[in-house]
């Protein structure tokens, strides 16, 4: 079943790569602000949006996808998983936009999901994280809910067959529960996975994050990755990112500010982009961040994104 | 309504305002809520003499001057161990009914509580506060409310009690036993025996400005005020009241029949009135000074005690919370309340067992077992009553170094199985230990920096292989640590996405 749908995925995707490359070319740069709604063979593998704010970039990056509607049905059981993992304000780059996570459960909301959850399973202190990330504020006003991550009662144990270290990990309850979760990663660079971006954000829908720190960090990453309710979409927050001292930060002199957002449904592709715009702060590369590797090993999706249709918009 | 009845009912309700909001903090609060209760839970006089230097002074000049005006009422209003006698007493009153809960006039154990009241005073005199971890009515208050009540909170709510202590329980459970039973049998014994704060506040009462005043020519002796009396403090055979003993609950006032007994201004009233009270006899004072000298004498040589040991080093197992300073200090001005252990948002702080020692048996303890000390955070300082943990600039306090790292390099995972790991350094907030490239490897290994390192304990706590490959070390004297050297922003225009 997996190997059919992963073909079927396959065949998809590279017709509309084929279609998405035609349409590329006559479509790359435009940044007209009324562009229409794009049918499904037009929407891109990857879309990539700079200069503007967080509400901008995300209402001009889900328009490109096609809407919400196209990944969140009614009555759906959505979580938004952002990064909430240190004590941090927002100016700091330790943990998502806040303006971004809102703007996305806004969006579901409207879309008709019955309910959006929000959480992470924190670093520092959880109550510290929540509030002054500015993330559950944001989160309660645009309608949704944060829930709880700071005990293992919210945990289950889940079996990860494709995985190669970490086959038994305990899964946060809200994510197994639900009908589609959305990713929502900041770019930063990480003391020991090098990079946190999509899959290192999976570390805090799991309870023992030593266990992963001992057993091979990389490859635990990759094998969270293959949790089979894979995010539809993944959203790369680099409005401001972290370009030294990550994934904590010590200081301002830590961030730099592209105010830019990638997305995909692909998660290893948009991985893989967001490495290759982090490259341009920093010698960054996939090879190092090997967990990005190791993850196009588990078919979770492509490194080479060349081959993609990527639509870059300039605001 | 009665004025007399108002006013009781005053005391209660305000009682039961003040009891619920310290159980309320003691048991509930949560991290952000603890600068509200700042200045309330610290209303209190002992914590507040300790801590005279660091902003107690208000307090207790405050408890002074209630003191002499109204006499006790800080016994009947704010303390919280007496209130919760009060309650007890109150319901053994409704257990047992009327007939058989019946208290009686007894005499003061003058001998005993001078003697506790002078040790105490002299052991505090030579900042020796051992006596008051075991004495002090907020000590023991907050001592059975963090180590019996959190843990029945986290429970019932079937979450785990990160700072959960046996030895802390079984103790605390046994003195919140001792001291109901005491109270439902014997109303306000131990506050009239034992409580320094208690004797200490009796000396003053004695002159107070209102006391509570038998009407001579009213009083047909009927007893009812002394069988209502919880303090035992009224003897009605020869209508003379002990003030040093009476907390102004006003109980009696409102049994009496007769309006025979009043709460009144009685500055003016003294030289018309009898020299009242048993303690007043001559005989009875001088045995009683004689007694006082004892205690003094007792408080003295276990001050000499504690210096001779102190001069000792103690070998220190355990961090302690940021702002104790040094050891001495922690001892001199700590009287384990646990404040700090229901404030800390990261459940770090646990009741000492031999970390510092017997003399510091119940102070607080930094164990990183279930987390570390949050670099923003100072909860333990702000709830301090008595400055113990020394409240300092944030700045300041970001920098105050607990502990120090120590890195045992062969058991890290890096060196061990050649994976990645830096979960140390994803955690350290001044960045003491950061992966730093080894040439040849294409690996990053932990590299320490001790000097900037303020031992909050995030590398110890996050390190994943056992043994810890990464620790801290306690330090029994707080320092600033050096202030980190900040890596200057790389500045960096980027016009395209580079993909």
């Amino acid at each position: 079943m997996e190997r059919r749908n992963f073909l079927r995925t396959a065949i998809l995707g590279t017709i509309a790569g084929v279609a998405g490359i035609k349409n590329s070319k006559l479509l790359a740069w435009n940044n007209s602000p009324g562009a229409e709604t794009p049918q499904s063979a037009d929407i891109p593998d990857l879309v990539a949006v700079m200069g503007g704010e967080p509400g901008q970039l995300y209402a001009r990056a889900i328009q490109e996808m096609g809407g919400i509607k196209r990944y969140i049905k009614p009555g759906m059981k959505v979580v938004v998983k952002p990064n909430i993992g240190w004590d941090k304000t927002p100016e700091f780059a330790a943990c998502t936009n806040p303006i971004l996570v809102a703007a996305i459960v806004r969006d579901c909301l409207d879309a008709g999901a019955s309910e959006v959850k929000v959480f992470d399973h924190t670093c520092d202190q959880w109550r510290g994280c929540y509030e002054n990330s500015g993330i559950q504020e944001a989160v309660k006003q645009a309608g949704g809910q944060m829930v709880y991550a700071h005990e293992e009662k919210y945990f289950r144990e889940t079996e990860l067959p494709k995985a190669v270290r970490m086959k038994k990990p305990k899964i946060h309850e809200a994510l197994l529960d639900c009908d589609a979760w959305i990713n929502v990663p900041i770019l930063k660079n990480h003391g020991g996975a090098r990079m946190t971006i999509c899959m290192k954000n999976y570390m805090g829908i799991v309870w023992d994050r030593r266990y992963l720190h001992s057993n091979d960090l990389q490859q635990c990453i990759a094998d969270a990755a293959t949790f089979a309710k894979r995010p539809v979409l993944n959203f790369v927050d680099a409005y401001r990112i972290m370009t030294q001292n990550g994934p904590k930060g010590r200081s301002l002199e830590d961030v730099q500010t592209p105010k830019a957002l990638f997305v995909s449904s692909d998660i290893v592709a948009v991985d893989t982009a967001a490495t290759r715009f982090f490259n341009q702060f920093r010698d960054m590369t996939i090879e190092e961040a090997s967990h990005i590797l190791l993850a196009e090993k588990h078919n979770l999706g492509t490194t080479d994104i060349d081959k993609l249709n990527i639509k870059r918009i300039l605001l | 309504m009665h004025l007399y009845s108002f006013l009781r009912w005053f005391r209660r309700i305000t009682a039961l305002v003040v009891f619920a909001g310290l159980l309320y903090f003691f048991l509930f609060t949560s991290s952000r809520l603890a600068v509200l209760w700042q200045g309330f839970i610290k209303l209190q006089i002992v914590p507040a003499i300790l801590g005279i230097a660091s902003g107690g002074l208000l307090t207790v000049l405050l408890v002074l001057l209630l003191t002499i005006i109204f006499g006790r009422v800080y016994c009947s209003f704010l303390c919280p161990l007496g209130i919760w006698q009060d309650i007890v007493n109150r319901t053994a009153l409704f257990i047992r009914g009327r007939k058989k809960h019946r208290h009686c006039f007894s005499k003061a154990h003058n001998a005993l509580r001078y003697m506790i009241m002078s040790a105490a005073a002299i052991s505090v005199a030579f900042s020796f506060t051992l006596p008051l971890v075991w004495l002090d009515p907020y000590a023991l208050f907050g001592k059975m409310a963090v180590n019996v009540g959190k843990p029945l909170v986290a429970l019932i709510g079937g979450s785990q009690y990160a700072a959960w202590n046996w030895a802390a329980f079984l103790i605390a459970a046994v003195v919140l036993l001792t001291i109901t039973l005491i109270s439902f049998f014997r109303g306000r014994l131990y506050c009239n025996t034992i409580c320094p704060a208690g004797t200490l506040m009796g000396l003053i009462s004695k002159i107070s400005m209102f006391r509570i005043q038998i009407d001579k020519a009213a009083c047909t002796h009927c007893q009812l005020c002394s069988i209502s009396c919880k303090s035992g403090c009224i003897d009605c055979s020869n209508a003379v009241i002990d003030y040093s003993r009476c907390v102004v609950c006003m109980n009696c006032i409102s049994v009496c029949r007769r309006d025979g007994i009043r709460y009144r201004f009685s500055w003016k009233r003294d030289n018309r009135q009898q020299k009242t009270g048993t303690t007043l006899q001559p005989g009875n004072g001088r045995r009683a000074f004689l007694l006082a000298a004892i205690g003094a004498g007792a408080g003295a040589g276990a001050v000499l005690l504690n210096r001779a040991s102190k001069s000792k080093r103690i070998r220190i197992s355990s961090s302690m919370p940021p702002g104790a300073g040094t050891l001495k200090r922690l001892m001199d001005k700590c009287i384990a309340c646990h404040a700090c252990i229901a404030a800390c948002p990261s459940h770090i702080i646990k009741p000492a067992m031999g970390d510092f020692g017997w003399q510091g048996f119940l102070l607080p303890a930094v164990s990183y077992e279930n987390g570390f000390c949050g670099f923003d955070c100072q909860k333990c300082q702000e709830v301090c009553p008595s400055g113990a943990l020394q409240l300092m600039p944030l700045e300041e306090k970001k920098r105050m170094r607990i502990g120090v790292v120590k890195l045992t390099l062969e058991n890290c995972i890096v060196e061990k199985f050649g994976t990645d790991c830096g979960a140390c350094d994803e955690h350290c907030p001044v960045k003491a230990v950061q992966m730093t490239p080894r040439e040849g490897t294409g690996k990053v290994f932990p590299k320490t920096n001790p000097a900037i390192c303020i031992g909050c304990g995030g590398c110890e706590f996050i390190c994943p292989a056992t043994p810890k490959a990464i620790v801290v070390i306690p330090l029994s004297e707080q320092r600033q640590a050096d202030a980190p050297v900040l890596d200057v922003k790389i500045k960096v225009k980027v016009d395209g996405f580079g993909f």
